[in-house]
């Protein structure tokens, strides 16, 4: 299956609770599927880019709401063989989106100041995402405390 | 050659096959539980320090679960979907993977309840989609 990479640099998180509601725009990074498609993360990345000791928290969280008119980025193919996504990821929305109240996919603790995540899972156990609707159909990756700098990178195959 | 013999040669043939593929299945199945895991680095250049450690994803919440090798409790199991299962009590009560999620939200793609929350689970672990559209599709 084709596998495709998203990033988004050098953006400042906000701490977002969860059902934070119209995420203001570059402070999160999200993907979003169609009505046609269904995704599966297959690794994150975060590095920090911060220039003082910073702990920011990073969450993976689904969404009860999608963001409204997306400024959609196409998702680069890994290979270059490949069909262009049907999925797309945006890190600003004409009013953004508001996180699920439910439980958070992942939870990565780094220090900012130059600290690198990095997630990978085997084959099998990749979280999901699908339909385009929301709670189900999106996913983002932000902060819930910490305001360090980071660029962030998630891939994901579709299937 | 006789074709008793070659019938026989191709039971035994057959038997090797089904020893492989049983050897597989247990090593599969020791691989998820045991050694077969994702994989997490956290590296602080500031202190010079790399935390790594294994990963299991929660087959009915999703949720990354970071393994403590201290840890001495059993980790769950569920015997319906096969897969490791985090400690979540709405994990551990009944079977509802993510996978059928994907399949529910996609079957009712596009209709009035496509909204539903197929794919999110309460902080316990608990489903929060009408269940009695699960119940129509369960085979189990």
């Amino acid at each position: 299956m084709a596998t495709f990479a998203t990033a988004a640099n050098g953006w400042t998180p906000i701490a977002h609770a969860d059902a934070a509601s119209a995420l203001a725009s570059n402070s999160y990074h999200a993907v979003r599927t169609e009505t046609t498609s269904t995704l599966k993360v297959t690794d994150i990345i975060i590095g920090g880019e911060a220039t003082s000791s910073t702990v920011n928290r990073m969450s993976l969280r689904r969404l009860s709401t999608n963001g409204a008119t997306p400024t959609d980025q196409t998702c680069a193919a890994m290979n270059p063989l490949s069909q262009a996504a049907l999925a797309n990821f945006y890190v600003a929305a004409t009013t953004g989106p508001t996180i699920a109240s439910t439980v958070h996919l992942g939870m990565f603790s780094m220090n900012a100041f130059g600290g690198v995540v990095r997630w990978v899972p085997p084959p099998g156990e990749e979280v999901w995402i699908t339909a385009a609707t929301a709670p189900n159909g999106e996913l983002v990756l932000d902060s819930i405390s910490g305001i360090g700098v980071v660029s962030t990178s998630l891939m994901f195959e579709e299937v | 050659m006789t074709w008793q013999s070659i019938q026989e040669a191709t039971r035994s043939l057959e038997a090797i096959a089904r020893d492989v593929a049983k050897v597989r299945q247990v090593e599969l199945f020791r691989n998820r539980v045991r050694g077969g895991r994702g994989y997490l680095r956290i590296e602080n250049p500031l202190e010079n320090s790399v935390f790594e450690a294994d990963t299991l994803t929660c087959s009915h919440c999703g949720t990354i679960v970071i393994l403590n090798k201290e840890r001495k409790r059993a980790r769950n199991w569920c015997r319906h979907c096969n897969c490791y299962v985090c400690d979540r009590p709405g994990c551990n009560i009944d079977c509802n993977p993510q996978l059928q999620g994907v399949e529910l939200a996609l079957k009712y793609a596009g209709t009035d309840k496509a909204g539903q929350p197929f794919l999110p689970r309460g902080y316990d672990g608990s489903v929060l989609f009408d269940t009695r559209l699960r119940d129509k599709e369960r085979v189990y």
